[in-house]
C-alpha cells in the first residue's frame, strides 16, 4: 500500500514536473522573442538617432556655419575690440 | 513438505502459455524492429528527398550579433566619429548558381555588371559565402531583400562616418572594412571603441533567414564613447589657418598643435597636407601621418628661450645683463656662425627678440654640456611624449658627453637635435606653466597625470617677461605674433633642412608660443615645412597662423584679456 503511495505520488510529481518544464521552456522562448523584438526596436532608435547625430554634425560644421553667416547674415567679425575704462577722479 | 512435492509437477504446467506468450512476445518486438530498419533504410537510402528538405529548412545555428564600434566626440561631446548601422548582402553560390535566372535581377539591384557577378560567383561556386556587396545605403538594401532570391542573405555591419571630415583626420584615424582602428586613436584606443560581438542560437530556413530566436549564449557588448580633449571649434580655427597658409606659402606640410598649459590638455592638432576620412580611396601616405607627433624637424631659433634658461639658471647671466653681438659673425672649430646683422651690444633680451645667433652661442660656450643638456632634457626633448599615439617620435638629443665644441654651439640655436611639434609646444608650456612639465592629454578620462617641476617658477616667470620682447620689442622677430588685448609670449624660428652633407635650401619656418602672458593658458605651435618663398621666416610664415589661432581659441575659452592698454579707448573718445 505505502509503495503504490509513494509510485502515484512520484509519478504526479513526474507528470507536473514535466508540464512545468515544457511550460517554462513556452515562457522562456515567448520571452525571449520579446526581448529580441524590444531589442531590434532599440537598434532601429540607435540607428535612426546615429543618423540624426551625423546630419546634425554635418548641418553644423564650421565651414556651414561660417559660410552662412558671412554670405547669407553678411556677419563680419570685428576689427577691433574697444574698452572704455571709467576715471573715477 | 507435500507442497514442495507438488511444486514441480505445477510449474510445469504452468509453463507452456508462458513460453507461448514470451514466444509471441519477442516475434513481436522482431516485427516490430524489422519494420522499423526497413523504414529507416527506405528513408536513408531510397526516398531520401523529403528529410533533407526537411532538414535544411530548420537549422539551428548560432549567429552573432553584431555591436556598435564606439563613438568618437569632443571635449564638449560633438561627434567626431560615428558608426551608423548599414546592411552588407552575401551570398552562397552553391545554392545562388541553381537559380541563374534570377542573376539579371540581382544584378540590377546591386548596380554591379552581371558579367562580374557571374565571374565571381562561379570562381567561388564551390564556397558557402562570399561578399557580394558590403555598406549599401538603406533604399537599396531593402530591394535586395525584396527580391527574396534563394542564398542571398542581408547582414547588419557598421559604417564609421566622420562629420569633421579631413580637419582632423590624422589625429582620430580611420577603420578598415572590418570596423578595426588602422591608424591613429581609433588604432590606439581599439580595445576601448570595439565591442565584444554577442552569439545566440537562431533556426535559420534555408533561404539562411533567421526564422526564430531559440536563446542567447553571449550578450553583446558595445564599444565605449571615447572622449577627446580636441575642441571641435578651436580645431576647425587651426585646420582653416594653417591650410591656408600652407597654401600662401607654397609649402609642403604644416603643423598646429594647442594645448592648455593648465592642465596639458590638447585642444587641437592639425596638419596639413590632409585627406577626407570618409572616401572610400583613402589619400596617399603623405596625408596620413599626424606630422604633430611624427615628423621631426630641427628647430632652429625656437629654441633660444630654453637655451636662455640653462644660462640664467647656470648664473651665467642675469636678466637686462648685455652681450656683445658685433661683428656678427664668429668662428667655432673651423665654422663660421653669422648673424644677419651686426648688433653691437644688446641686452639678453634684445638678442632673444632680434634673434641673434651670436649672442646664444657665446653663452652655451661659457657653459657646461650637462647644464645645456639638462635643461633640454628635463624639458622632454629626446623622449616621448606619452600619448601613445601610434608612431610617436622621440626626438632626437644626443647624451652631453658625446657632444664636441661645434655641436654644442649649433645646439644654442636649434641646430643638432630634432623635436616634434608637440614636443616644443609641451616644453613652451612647461615656461607658461610655472617650470611644471605636462604630459599632453588627448583624451579626457579622468585621469590627470602629475605635473613634473623641471625649472625654478621665477625663472619661468623671467622668461615669460623676456619672451614678451619676441612680440613687443620694435625691432622683433615675432612682432606679426601680436594678439590684441593679450600680452603674448613665444619665440620664432627657422632652420634649414638637413641633408645628407649638409643643409638644404629648404627650410622650416616655426612659431611657439602662450598667453596670455601674465596668466597662461593657451601654448599653441606652428611648424610650416618646405615654404615654396624664398627666405621668409618663421616670423612671416608662422607667427601669423599663431596669431589667428591663439585669438580665436582665447575667444572661444573666454579668457579675458590682459593688455587693457592696447583696448583702452579713452573716454570721449571714437571707438
Amino acid at each position: 500500500m505505502m509503495r503504490w503511495a509513494m509510485m502515484m505520488m512520484l509519478f504526479v510529481a513526474l507528470i507536473a514536473s514535466s508540464i512545468g518544464v515544457v511550460m517554462l521552456r513556452h515562457e522562456t522562448r515567448s520571452l525571449f522573442i520579446a526581448s529580441q523584438a524590444a531589442a531590434s526596436e532599440r537598434d532601429e532608435a540607435i540607428a535612426e538617432w546615429t543618423r540624426l547625430q551625423i546630419e546634425l554634425a554635418v548641418l553644423a560644421t564650421s565651414n556651414t556655419i561660417e559660410s552662412a553667416a558671412h554670405n547669407k547674415l553678411d556677419m563680419r567679425e570685428p576689427r577691433q575690440v574697444g574698452v572704455l575704462l571709467e576715471r573715477t577722479p | 513438505m507435500s507442497r514442495r512435492a507438488s511444486k514441480p509437477s505445477t510449474e510445469r504446467a504452468v509453463m507452456r502459455p508462458e513460453r507461448v506468450r514470451l514466444a509471441m512476445l519477442s516475434g513481436l518486438l522482431i516485427i516490430g524492429t524489422v519494420g522499423l530498419l526497413t523504414r529507416a533504410a527506405w528513408l536513408q537510402m531510397v526516398s531520401t528527398e523529403r528529410l533533407q528538405s526537411e532538414g535544411q529548412a530548420r537549422h539551428v545555428r548560432e549567429h552573432t550579433i553584431p555591436t556598435m564600434r564606439g563613438n568618437i566626440v569632443d571635449r564638449h561631446g560633438e561627434p567626431l566619429a560615428v558608426s551608423t548601422p548599414v546592411e552588407s548582402v552575401w551570398a552562397n553560390p552553391r545554392e545562388l548558381l541553381q537559380h541563374r535566372d534570377r542573376l539579371p535581377e540581382l544584378a540590377v539591384a546591386l548596380n554591379i555588371p552581371l558579367q562580374s557577378l557571374e565571374t565571381r560567383l562561379s570562381q567561388r561556386a564551390q564556397r558557402e559565402f562570399i561578399w557580394l556587396l558590403r555598406r549599401m545605403d538603406p533604399d537599396q538594401a531593402e530591394r535586395v531583400r525584396a527580391l527574396r532570391i534563394p542564398g542571398v542573405s542581408l547582414d547588419q555591419e557598421y559604417r564609421r562616418f566622420y562629420p569633421t571630415s579631413q580637419v582632423a583626420a590624422q589625429l582620430i584615424g580611420t577603420t578598415n572594412i572590418d570596423d578595426i582602428g588602422q591608424e591613429g586613436l581609433e588604432m590606439s584606443f581599439d580595445h576601448w571603441l570595439s565591442g565584444q560581438p554577442g552569439r545566440k542560437r537562431v533556426i535559420r530556413n534555408r533561404l539562411g533567414q533567421v526564422v526564430e530566436d531559440i536563446g542567447l549564449i553571449a550578450e553583446p557588448r558595445h564599444g565605449q564613447t571615447l572622449r577627446l580633449t580636441i575642441d571641435r571649434r578651436i580645431q576647425h580655427l587651426a585646420f582653416r589657418e594653417l591650410s591656408s597658409a600652407v597654401e600662401a606659402a607654397r609649402a609642403q606640410s604644416g603643423s598646429v598643435v594647442v594645448m592648455d598649459v593648465t592642465n596639458g590638455e590638447i585642444l587641437a592638432m592639425a596638419n596639413v597636407p590632409s585627406y577626407n576620412p570618409n572616401a572610400q580611396r583613402r589619400g596617399t601616405e603623405v596625408g596620413l601621418r599626424n606630422r604633430a607627433v611624427t615628423d621631426l624637424f630641427e628647430p632652429g631659433s625656437v629654441i633660444k628661450p630654453f637655451l636662455l634658461a640653462a644660462a640664467l639658471e647656470a648664473q651665467l647671466i642675469e636678466p637686462g645683463a648685455m652681450i656683445d653681438a658685433s661683428p656678427g659673425r664668429m668662428r667655432v672649430s673651423g665654422h663660421t656662425i653669422v648673424d644677419p646683422v651686426d648688433m653691437g651690444e644688446i641686452s639678453i633680451e634684445e638678442a632673444l627678440a632680434r634673434s641673434s645667433n651670436i649672442a646664444m652661442v657665446q653663452l652655451a660656450l661659457q657653459m657646461t654640456p650637462q647644464d645645456l643638456w639638462s635643461m633640454y632634457a628635463r624639458l622632454g626633448f629626446g623622449q616621448v611624449t606619452g600619448t601613445g599615439f601610434p608612431g610617436e617620435s622621440a626626438g632626437v638629443l644626443r647624451d652631453h658627453e658625446r657632444w664636441h665644441r661645434l655641436e654644442q654651439a649649433t645646439l644654442a640655436y636649434g641646430y643638432a637635435m630634432s623635436v616634434t611639434p608637440l614636443q616644443l609646444v609641451r616644453a613652451m608650456a612647461a615656461i607658461a606653466d610655472q617650470g611644471r612639465l605636462r604630459q599632453p592629454v588627448l583624451i579626457v578620462d579622468g585621469a590627470q597625470p602629475r605635473a613634473q617641476s623641471v625649472m625654478d617658477p621665477t625663472l619661468a616667470q623671467t622668461l615669460t617677461e623676456q619672451m614678451q620682447h619676441v612680440i613687443s620689442h620694435p625691432r622683433a622677430t615675432g612682432r606679426l605674433a601680436r594678439v590684441p588685448g593679450y600680452r603674448v609670449a613665444g619665440k620664432t624660428g627657422t632652420s634649414r633642412k638637413s641633408i645628407a652633407g649638409g643643409y638644404a635650401e629648404e627650410y622650416t619656418a616655426s612659431f611657439a608660443g602662450f598667453a596670455p602672458a601674465t596668466r597662461p593658458r593657451l601654448a599653441i605651435a606652428v611648424v610650416i615645412s618646405e615654404p615654396g618663398i624664398e627666405d621668409v621666416g618663421g616670423g612671416a610664415l608662422a607667427a601669423p597662423v599663431f596669431s589667428r589661432v591663439m585669438a580665436g581659441s582665447l575667444r572661444l575659452m573666454n579668457i579675458p584679456p590682459d593688455d587693457f592698454e592696447s583696448l583702452l579707448v579713452h573716454s570721449g573718445g571714437q571707438p
